[in-house]
């Protein structure tokens, strides 16, 4: 009865009906995730030198200077430059130690934030196993006391991780580790975000307590074969719907009278998006994975799917794979004695980072702890000292790297930071003593060439937490 | 003959000459000679006799320490953290607030994977320990040279009670620390109770008491202050609230955790509490430890009080001991009060003073020669011996990486 009424009415109206045009949607037209900030550096031209310049890039220098300003670094070499720049602040600080920044891969800071109270408890979206749809970024909290004491033990860029529970737990975080008040500002500019998976005991044991999928180790990998297949399908459509949105406009813009509709946007499902972007490179996988045999497989499914692992997170048995790790370039963020405390951690030894580093494959010594964060270059120091006693030798400059450059790499930031080279940015720390003696403190702690710490000074910046407590 | 020749070779006295001697008790001794025999020390100083024959160890350039001692360990009692089917340091179920009963001794197992791991960074001694809610149970002392036999007067003699009056503690009382003391109170007035009146608690004519008799009985050399009782609190108030309760209850308390004992130094030393303390913990992971402070090993020497430096019952780290008194000395800590609180300190507040914790002519010879500064991260063991055996320095982790590099 009503489709007839509306069916007169068009009788009665002779005017001709004109279908407005489709909107056209494309790409552009989505909404935008909020950009990152600017660099912000430190303007002034300085000059340091008499100390011992350890660069990470192959070189002690003993003694060298740096020289670096606005932010970035113009020379490092041995002695004293021949040409200083006018204006140049020079400081003698012979008898100290210059790295570049430490880089910790794996961090929970800000997502498990201390105090340990319940409603700081941020870190995992435990709710299904695959959450790739949240950032470690919009759970930061850049109050976190710890903050603020990882600067004091020289750390100038984390990655801030999602927890393990989940099989994908969704995008990490890159923070620079220049004090702000919300995590946007703290991001590292320009660093591509990461994705972290987990294999083994923690996603099987986390659904099998609720009594659903994943509860084995074959659940584990079947879930995320499931989620791959569909990520590439996701994709697929994006990828018809781009060459579709390209040919309408190469041909039907130029007579709009005969214009066809534009093709459809597919609809944007955030969690696939994330998947997509790892598919095609932007977003770098960080894997959650202890033991040999599943590095193994998690190689093989990333071959599968068409993906690429950037680095194994906790690797304790990557000595058992380090030729295929080297082979295909793929990093281990490791400890240099976390063990036993879980049945895939049984295997772990001191000697997993000398012997990653003996077989050519990119060590790097993580934290995955708001403690030893504060002290990453004596955990580096202890897995030398671990791979000496076994007939290892690793020098300087290789066990600087485990801490700088190899993590640097892994988090696709390794053309700014993680030596000391020009061009890169003045991210770096002044020891008192050999950074990887126990009794070495950071003096100064520098980022983008701005002090963001100084020792027993009453200036350094704290957490907000603790402002009555100096 | 056989016979003859054994006796020989364990009475050949092991000499270690020209060496630096951290002592223990915060001295040290430079070109010193320390000589081991039947698995004690028999000299220590710059004259020695002249012993033939013997077995001479150049320590030129070294440093000869006492064994290091760990109290907070679950070493022996856990081999993997998260399976339970390897734990047997804590008791959980109905009743398991607390449990002075809970005597860890006899689950105690020598051979356990852990144990060459923590000696091969110069563990000498633990007290494995048992872990829990108010009351956890009691610890025994134990060298780790994975001996099967001759364990029993070792696994049967308990050490010490251990305890913990913090909020995590609390949640077995309704969530209140108020209630906690409270019944703490009870529990050990129940003890003297039951000591007092035995016939008529045998009778069945007693009142209704706090705990079953077995945990009071457990709980007597406690409150005769025979038996040190080892509570873990960080909170000034909380610690204080400890101090008194064992000072009205005539207890002999040592103090773990401690993060803002500094606060409350004066009290400690009046009392003669001991801290066991974690020097890399000292950061608010709570509320209770907002006031900790990085250097609070220096703050509590320097104000007089005695410290213990533990890993802090890491489960399967307590091989960084030397890092933790190392990170104290970065913080302050004068360096031979960093040897002594992972030696002599340890020993004396867990009455093994007489025995062990230092390099003294009639102790036991758990001694560490080190290439270098035994505090420093890249410096090896060159012999460590308990009881004057030398002890491997081979572990499954060393194993595996050498099966590894022959790949």
């Amino acid at each position: 009865m009503f489709a007839l009424a509306l069916l007169c009415a068009s009788c009665f109206n002779k005017k001709e009906i004109v279908i407005p045009p489709k909107p056209l949607l494309t790409p552009a037209s989505l909404a935008k995730e909020a950009p990152d900030p600017e660099r912000l550096v430190n303007p002034t031209s300085i000059l340091l030198h008499g100390a011992t310049i350890m660069d990470a890039n192959g070189n002690v220098f003993s003694p060298g200077f740096i020289h670096f300003s606005n932010g970035t670094i113009e020379a490092v070499g041995p002695g004293v430059p021949e040409n200083i720049p006018q204006g140049t602040a020079v400081l003698n600080i012979s008898g100290k130690y210059v790295t570049p920044g430490l880089i910790d891969t794996h961090s929970h800071m800000g997502v498990y934030a201390i105090p340990h109270v319940s409603a700081h408890s941020d870190g995992n979206e435990a709710t299904h196993p695959v959450t790739s749809e949240v950032w470690a970024e919009h759970s930061f909290w850049p109050q976190d006391p710890a903050i603020f004491r990882a600067l004091g033990g020289g750390i100038t860029t984390i990655q801030v991780l999602p927890g393990s529970a989940n099989l994908i737990g969704g995008r990490s975080y890159i923070a620079h580790l220049q004090p702000k008040v919300s995590a946007r500002e703290m991001r590292f500019p320009g660093a591509p975000q990461g994705l972290k998976m987990a294999c083994g005991e923690n996603p099987k044991r986390v659904y099998r307590g609720k009594g659903r999928a994943p509860s084995t180790r074959m659940g584990n990998i079947a879930q995320m074969r499931a989620t791959f297949q569909k990520a590439h399908e996701y994709m697929r459509r994006w990828e018809t719907y781009e060459r579709d949105l390209k040919y309408w406009q190469s041909t039907n813009h130029l007579d709009p009278a005969k214009a066809e509709d534009p093709p459809s946007l597919p609809e944007r499902n955030l969690a696939m998006e994330t998947l997509a972007k790892v598919l095609k490179g932007e977003i770098l996988v960080h894997n959650h994975c202890y033991r040999a045999d599943e590095m193994h497989l998690m190689l093989d499914l990333a071959q599968e799917f068409g993906f690429k692992i950037r680095s194994f997170h906790h690797a304790l048995e990557a000595y058992k794979l380090a030729p295929r790790l080297a082979q295909e370039g793929v990093a281990s963020s490791t400890w240099a004695d976390w063990w036993g405390f879980k049945m895939e951690a049984f295997d772990g030894i001191p000697q997993n980072a000398g012997l990653l580093s003996r077989a050519g494959a990119r060590a790097i010594i993580h934290s995955d702890s708001n403690n030893d964060i504060r002290y990453l270059n004596q955990e580096a120091a202890k897995a030398r000292a671990a791979a000496a006693k076994v007939g290892i030798a690793i020098d300087d400059n290789e066990v600087l790297r485990w801490i700088t450059a190899n993590p640097a790499w892994a988090l696709g930031i390794e053309d700014k930071v993680g030596t000391l080279e020009a061009g890169k940015w003045a991210d770096l720390v002044i020891w008192d003593k050999n950074p990887f003696s126990v009794y070495a403190q950071a003096q100064q702690v520098l980022i983008n060439g701005m002090l963001v710490y100084e020792k027993d000074s009453k200036t350094n910046s704290v957490s907000d937490f603790e402002v009555d407590l100096n | 003959m056989f016979y003859v020749l054994a006796a020989l070779i364990i009475s050949t006295p092991t000499v270690i000459e020209n060496t630096r001697v951290e002592v223990g008790d915060g001295t040290a001794l430079t070109n010193a000679t320390v000589i081991i025999e039947e698995g004690k020390i028999v000299y220590v100083g710059n004259e020695p006799p002249v012993t033939n024959p013997a077995k001479v160890i150049n320590g030129l350039g070294k440093i000869l320490t006492p064994g290091f001692i760990e109290t907070q360990s679950t070493i022996g009692l856990s081999e993997v953290g998260m399976e339970d089917s390897t734990n047997d340091y804590y008791v959980s179920g109905p009743a398991s607030h607390a449990t002075p009963a809970f005597h860890v001794g006899s689950a105690f197992n020598p051979k356990s994977v852990r144990i060459p791991i923590a000696r091969a960074q110069g563990i000498t001694s633990v007290i494995a320990r048992p872990t829990g809610q108010l009351i956890h149970g009691t610890g025994i002392w134990v060298d780790l040279n994975s001996k099967l036999y001759g364990m029993g007067k070792t696994l049967d003699t308990p050490i010490a009670m251990f305890g913990a009056v913090g909020a995590r503690a609390a949640r077995a009382f309704g969530g209140s620390k108020a209630k906690l003391w409270a019944n703490f109170n009870s529990m050990i007035n129940d003890s003297r109770f039951y000591v007092k009146n035995f016939r008529d608690f045998e009778r069945n004519q007693s009142r209704q008491l706090s705990l079953a008799e077995d945990h009071l009985a457990a709980l007597i050399p406690v409150t005769e202050a025979k038996m040190p009782l080892v509570l873990a609190a960080h909170q000034a108030s909380d610690i204080l609230q400890a101090v008194r309760f064992s000072k009205r209850q005539k207890l002999q308390l040592i103090l773990s955790g401690g993060a803002e004992s500094w606060q409350v130094s004066k009290a400690l030393i009046n009392n003669n509490i001991p801290v066991i303390l974690t020097p890399s913990h000292q950061y608010p992971t709570s509320f209770e430890k907002r006031h900790a402070k990085d250097n609070l090993a220096t703050r509590l020497v320097n104000a007089g009080v005695r410290i213990i430096i533990s890993t802090g019952n890491s489960m399967q780290n307590i091989r960084r001991l030397r890092q933790e008194a190392g990170r104290a000395v970065t913080m302050g800590l004068e360096y031979g009060q960093a040897i002594k609180a992972i030696t002599l300190e340890p020993a004396k507040a867990f009455n093994k003073a007489s025995e062990l914790g230092s390099v003294e002519v009639g102790k036991r010879a758990n001694l560490i020669l080190w290439s270098d500064d035994p505090l420093e991260i890249d410096s090896v063991i060159e012999n460590l011996w308990i009881d004057g055996e030398i002890q491997s320095m081979d572990t499954r982790q060393t194993k595996l990486a050498k099966k590894y590099m022959l790949r």
